[in-house]
């Protein structure tokens, strides 16, 4: 028997078989289309802070909601509507998702314009799916059984409300309470098509729903891996030769006797040498009181403090050097307490500033501790957990760089009487290349709870300045 | 579920309101179940017509306890447009294909042969997968064009031909295609 005659035989035996004996329902043409629309809507409308989910389940549903329009793009005006918008929120969730592994999050505004782009197309996805269902019951010449679709504008209208108006903790509950009915309204709406739905003809597709959804998902996580890959490193800005330095000779030998390393004395210009001319007391911390052992092997740390008794200054300076090359060049970052017991209301801090030099090529070059992209450093006051002032860095090491150094330089006016006070200084050292959502170093240090690896490693430099008081 | 229920009772009571709304409420499944049969509009609004017609003359027969009245009514939707299908066929000259396979003068040997195959059917329809098998009762039973199954399933054109290839492959296999010659 040939294929055409088996198939046909097929036909022909079919009609002495019973679908139910075999547990085989009937078919629904609207049943997969509405499934993907309300679990699209659901897993969008949601927000799940942990383990990456807050970003991996809007986009699946985002990718459901597209396939559930397009299913249905044929059926009437607002699932064609619709489907523009479910095409509008992939690509508003792939951009956002790219742009979070790029500097851009330290954007704020852009951030929040997307998020408010994407839920305002939400809302009005949510009202398709409401105004397409009369649309399908229309056709089917029944009476409207939207009711479920309809509280799903308002709750979400609700939802988008208290984002947008932030209200007290004790509305937690309503708002929870709203969340449960959103998704029980969605489950109402996927079984409230009933008999209407076989007025459904959903449109045909040249590409599976398997394959669409794959294509999408791949194409986000090639933008995102992309986005990531260009932000391993960040440029530097104002990359200059190193300048020799030949004057202010006798005020360095001086500030040797004081006690100033004299590798380290050399690294600086005669310009920051010369603002220590009325120094009187010079203290060192080298290689790490807080941290022996160092976490960032190759790296030394060393902090000079100069005292000036005469006016009640301090000038500090944390100098870093990776005597052995670095493996990994991607971020770096400082950060930086000068006072952690925040005497600062008494005492005027400087916004600090940093050198990076480096050889390349029999080359000396030196640029400002910085990135194009990250603010320049200055002085800034957390609030919590505590009250502290603090002042973060971030920056690169070149690329093809050797004998990589660098300081920070901050200062302390106003200390009049003897006293003793800790300065804090953490040099962040970027070990794995995943890096998601994009941070400074500095934040994701002190915001560890955000990111679920940790791909820096610290060191950390805790010192106690003595200062001895005015003209002692 | 308790509407459709309250509108049985009416409907088996003999109330014409009642089945006006009944016949509202599904025409839409019927229309869909009988289309692949009918492909001419007219022939189809009739088989409509005479469904509901069927459905008023028998409704007292319907027993819920022996399967839903979704299924009963598919049933009835699904062999009147066959046997309205049928007719026309020969209204047209040709053999509907019923005529060509089967013949009343059928010797009790090719009688009991087409009983064991149609058992080794059911045995191998059982093997299939869930999927699987709804892709059979669409195009075999319900008579649903590819692109009606592709549309509706989400799937390309070329998949679902695909599947129903290796369907159909693997039931001549554990079937024996030839044994039914």
């Amino acid at each position: 028997m040939n294929e055409r005659d088996f198939e046909q035989l097929l036909y022909q035996e079919a009609n002495h078989l019973s679908p139910e004996e075999f547990s085989s329902p009937l078919p629904t043409p609207w049943h997969s289309a509405l499934k993907q629309l309300c679990w699209g809507l659901a897993l969008t409308s949601i927000t799940l802070n942990f383990l990456y989910l807050d970003c991996l389940l809007p986009t699946l549903g985002g990718v459901l909601l597209w396939l559930g329009m397009r299913s249905l793009r044929q059926q009437n005006t607002c699932f064609r509507l619709g489907y523009g918008l479910s095409w509008l929120m992939c690509l508003l969730r792939m951009v956002n998702l790219t742009l979070l592994a790029t500097p851009a999050t330290q954007n704020g505004s852009l951030l929040l314009g997307l998020g408010s782009c994407g839920s305002l197309v939400n809302w009005l996805l949510y009202l398709c799916l409401w105004l397409g269902l009369r649309g399908v019951f229309h056709q089917a010449h029944l009476p409207p059984k939207t009711r479920s679709a309809g509280w799903l504008v308002v709750c979400y209208t609700f939802l988008l409300g208290v984002a947008v108006f932030p209200l007290s903790t004790l509305l937690l509950l309503p708002i929870l309470v709203v969340w449960v009915l959103l998704i029980v309204g969605l489950s109402r709406t996927h079984r409230s098509l009933d008999q209407a739905g076989y007025a459904v003809h959903p449109a045909p597709v040249r590409v599976s729903n398997r394959w669409a959804m794959v294509a999408w998902l791949g194409l986000t996580a090639l933008a995102v891996g992309a986005g990531m890959a260009l932000s391993l490193r960040l440029p530097m800005e104002m990359v200059e030769p190193l300048e020799t330095n030949t004057q202010q000779s006798q005020l360095r030998t001086h500030l040797e006797d004081l006690g100033f390393p004299a590798n380290l004395l050399q690294q600086l210009p005669d310009s920051q040498v010369a603002q220590l001319e009325e120094a009187t007391h010079i203290q060192v911390d080298r290689g790490g009181n807080f941290s022996p052992d160092a976490d960032v092997s190759g790296l030394s740390m060393d902090v000079v403090s100069v005292l000036f008794a005469h006016t009640g200054d301090i000038q500090m300076y944390a100098f870093f050097q990776w005597k052995t090359p670095p493996e990994h060049r991607m971020l770096e970052g400082i950060h930086l307490i000068p006072n952690v017991q925040d005497l600062a209301l008494s005492v005027q801090l400087d916004q600090p500033e940093g050198v990076l030099q480096w050889e390349e090529d029999g080359q000396s070059f030196q640029a400002p501790l910085g990135t194009l992209f990250t603010s320049p450093p200055e002085i800034l006051l957390a609030t919590s957990p505590q009250w502290y002032h603090y002042a973060d860095i971030t920056f690169s090491l070149p690329k093809e760089g050797e004998n990589i150094r660098g300081y920070i330089t901050w200062g302390l006016h106003g200390f009049f009487t003897m006293t003793n006070f800790n300065a804090q200084v953490t040099y962040l050292h970027q070990e794995s290349p995943f890096l998601y959502p994009w941070d400074t170093p500095c934040n994701v240090y002190r915001n560890q709870s955000h990111h679920y690896c940790a791909p820096f490693e610290q060191y950390d430099n805790l010192l106690l300045v003595q200062y001895p008081g005015p003209d002692s | 579920m308790k509407h459709s229920n309250a509108l049985l009772t009416a409907v088996k009571s003999g109330s014409s309101q009642a089945m006006g709304s009944f016949q509202a409420a599904y025409t839409p499944l019927v229309r869909y179940v009988v289309s692949p049969f009918l492909p001419d509009l007219r022939d189809r609004e009739e088989c409509i017509s005479d469904v509901f017609l069927l459905v008023w003359q028998h409704i007292s027969r319907f027993d819920p306890a022996k399967g839903s009245l979704t299924t009963w009514l598919t049933t009835i939707a699904r062999n009147t447009a066959l046997n309205r299908s049928r007719a026309e066929l020969r209204h047209q000259g040709h053999a509907p294909l019923e005529d060509w396979m089967e013949s009343p003068q059928d010797t009790p040997e090719v009688a009991l042969v087409r009983k064991e195959w149609r058992q080794a059917l059911q045995e191998a329809l059982e093997d299939l997968s869930v999927p699987e098998r709804d892709l059979f009762f669409r195009k075999y039973y319900y008579l649903q064009s590819t692109g009606q199954i592709s549309r509706e399933t989400g799937q390309s054109l070329r998949a679902i031909e695909g599947k129903l290839y290796r369907i159909r492959k693997r039931l001549q296999r554990q079937l024996g295609g030839d044994r039914y010659e």
